[in-house]
């Protein structure tokens, strides 16, 4: 893929971050529960890479903060930190890696999310109580309320790229259903 | 017709709306550190006081700076409960299994609320007085040394401008989706998450494919005409000078730090 097709696909993926958050915004929350942020940012870290994955949860993040409102300035750290952590492991794993395709996909989804979810926390659990035990309830917290998005990118990421690759949109990386078709 | 959204932004003439959008963000992230390490009383008061100023000068109606926080009582209560019940300093008032709630714990609670509240107000005032594109263009400004270091900074700034003009496209053509996919009865508001994740799928596989289209037709189009990612002059942007104003903003700033950090 050439740069400046990477280039625009962050791009793209960017406003998709701002657009997708403002388009569920009307139902009651949906930031929490769709991770609509974060769907951007993992197509993004699919498909350009670890590199293009972390300026796209950084720009997406802050401009939907800017924006949208949304994450509100109190949940903006945990969030940015959330998603560029998400963005460079799930990226590496899917460039280094090599299993079958799709296990490869899942093996960074689930490490991205978790390990992303887990840092998210320590970043809520340092802002609002970085000394008392009440920080691990903060660490906690947020982990446990990231768990239904988690449920929904496991769903969602793998159809979308599929999708993406089926249209011709991305580079094949054998997801696609038309190559497994001619495959056979 | 579509009314597209334009950000939290609300256009002034003070002297807070006039700084150089970079300084604003430096002078920020000074703020910001300088609050977050406000752990006397002495230091709570300077905070209080340069934030009030901020305010002040920024000529903002106050209902707009304060409502961020209105949307963050739910949590700020969570804050003040937990830090109060699960602190380990001073004597508890009582004990009930793993709570113990104690005056100590209530003050230290009052104190991480305060800073919380203070960075969130100062943060609304630089989104308030900057519009997201001179945001844009601060950021990037403050990223250009790091070309020195091979940090691909033009790409940067041109992914970033392109992102910004494909937001109003983006939502208007997702929005259309969107209302397409409820008249056929896509349940968004369903409990179960499994069905949430399918209604979810037809939207997002329509939003996003016609995206990447977009961006597909956009980089052959540049690429036919020759245009790489490598060009360093890419935003001959006018830098500007700094005034008299931003270099006032950033010795209030960096005081501020100074102070908060290394005296109080």
């Amino acid at each position: 893929m050439s740069k400046v097709k990477k280039a625009m696909i962050t791009a793209v993926c960017i406003a998709l971050c701002v657009s997708f958050m403002l388009l569920l915004r009307v139902f009651p929350g949906a930031g929490a529960i769709y991770s609509p942020l974060l769907t951007g940012v993992i197509v993004c870290a699919a498909t350009c890479g670890a590199g293009c994955g972390a300026l796209c949860a950084a720009a997406g993040v802050l401009l939907s903060a800017v924006i949208n409102g949304a994450p509100s300035a109190a949940m903006l750290p945990a969030v940015l930190a959330e998603s560029v952590v998400c963005a460079l492991i799930s990226g590496l794993i899917i460039a280094r890696v090599r299993l079958s395709p799709y296990n490869t996909l899942y093996t960074a989804l689930l490490s991205g999310l978790l390990i992303g979810c887990a840092v998210g926390g320590i970043v809520q659990g340092l802002l609002f109580a970085p000394k008392a035990p009440a920080f691990w309830v903060w660490a906690g917290g947020y982990f446990v309320s990231s768990l239904p998005g988690m449920i929904i990118m496991l769903v969602l990421v793998p159809g979308l790229l599929r999708a993406l690759a089926d249209a011709g949109l991305v580079p094949r990386r054998e997801l696609s259903t038309k190559e497994q078709i001619n495959g056979d | 017709m579509t009314r597209l959204p334009t950000g939290m932004y609300q256009p002034g003439y003070s002297e807070i709306h006039g700084v150089n959008p970079a300084v604003k963000i430096v002078c920020f992230v000074l703020l910001a550190l300088g609050v977050a390490a406000a752990n006397s009383l002495p230091g709570a008061v300077a905070a209080v006081t340069v934030t009030v100023a901020v305010i002040y000068l920024s000529q903002l109606e106050i209902a707009v700076v304060f409502a961020p926080i209105l949307r963050f009582w739910g949590l700020g209560a969570l804050v003040l409960l937990v830090n109060t019940c699960f602190s380990p300093y001073g004597k508890a008032f009582f004990e009930w299994w793993i709570f113990a709630p104690s005056l100590s714990g209530l003050l230290y609670a009052l104190g991480v609320l305060l800073r919380v509240v203070l960075v969130i107000l100062l943060g609304a005032v630089l989104v308030l007085t900057t519009s997201p594109i001179n945001l844009t263009y601060g950021m990037e400004r403050l990223l250009s040394p790091l070309g020195r270091v091979g940090v691909p900074v033009s790409d940067i700034a041109l992914t970033l401008s392109a992102a910004i003009q494909f937001i109003p496209a983006l939502y208007a053509e997702g929005e259309t989706l969107r209302k397409a996919q409820t008249a056929r009865g896509a349940r968004f508001t369903t409990r179960n998450y499994l069905e949430k994740a399918r209604s979810l799928m037809p939207l997002a596989v329509s939003v996003f494919v016609g995206a990447f289209r977009r961006a597909d037709e956009l980089s052959r189009s540049m690429e036919a005409r020759g245009w790489a990612c490598d060009c360093a002059d890419f935003t001959p942007r006018a830098k500007g000078e700094l005034t008299l104003a931003d270099c006032s903003a950033l010795l209030v700033s960096a005081a501020l730090f100074a102070l908060e950090v290394i005296i109080l």
